[in-house]
């Protein structure tokens, strides 16, 4: 059966689990509402790198999607940590790839501001780039549940 | 899931001057409501959903905010 959106048949995240550390307060309640109504699950958002610690010793994610600058602190030290956990992550700065340290831009990453369809294609990447899962998005509307969004490599 | 709307809108590119717009609505009406974290929280949210609806005059942002906390 053919399934379609109105928004485009690659919005599906359900069963995804994305953690979020953003500080700023309207960036993060929009993206992490939009997710949920993605049907993703959504860790955080965390403002702070001690939130941010404190929800990741809890709950392991599928994927992390890092602001760079977390108030004053730089978030790089969560991602040595996420990496030997085998979570992907995606950053999502304003400030340009060029102020990521060399050793991390091989990682993901998206320009503020992006809407939602760049940032989910953009999760794509993230995933597949790091060898995890490969992420077949579904369409929501396809009343099809379960965690069927790996494809054995 | 607290106040979250299966249909709100999918995720906006807010830039700076309008995230900035945001952020003054949010302290200015907060610090004459005296607002605690809670309510600073679901004034946030009505105004990312005005905001999302097109809204951009602080006046008026100001304005809805203050009678939705009245109510």
């Amino acid at each position: 059966m053919a399934c379609s959106t109105s928004q485009g048949a690659s919005r599906g995240l359900a069963g995804l689990r994305i953690f979020v550390a953003e500080d700023e307060l309207f960036i993060a309640m929009d993206l992490a509402d939009s997710l949920r109504a993605l049907h993703a699950e959504v860790i955080g958002p965390a403002a702070t790198l001690a939130e941010a610690r404190a929800l990741l010793a809890s709950d392991r994610p599928d994927v992390a999607v890092l602001d760079v600058k977390l108030g004053a602190e730089s978030v790089y030290p969560l991602v040595e940590a996420l990496r030997r956990q085998r979570v992907s992550v995606l950053f999502a700065s304003g400030y340009g790839r060029d102020a990521v340290p060399a050793e991390y831009r091989d990682l993901p990453f998206l320009s503020k501001p992006f809407g939602i369809d760049e940032f989910v294609r953009a999760l794509g990447v993230a995933l597949a780039s790091a060898n995890r899962a490969r992420v077949r998005l579904v369409p929501i509307d396809c009343g099809q549940d379960g965690d069927d969004r790996t494809d054995p490599a | 899931m607290s106040g979250f709307d299966p249909h709100y809108p999918q995720a906006h590119s807010f830039d700076p001057d309008t995230i900035d717009l945001m952020l003054a609505v949010l302290d200015d009406v907060s610090c004459t409501l005296g607002a605690d974290e809670s309510t600073r929280s679901r004034l946030a949210r009505r105004i990312l959903s005005a905001v999302t609806s097109g809204e951009r005059d602080p006046a008026r942002l100001r304005a809805d905010m203050m009678r939705s906390a009245a109510n």
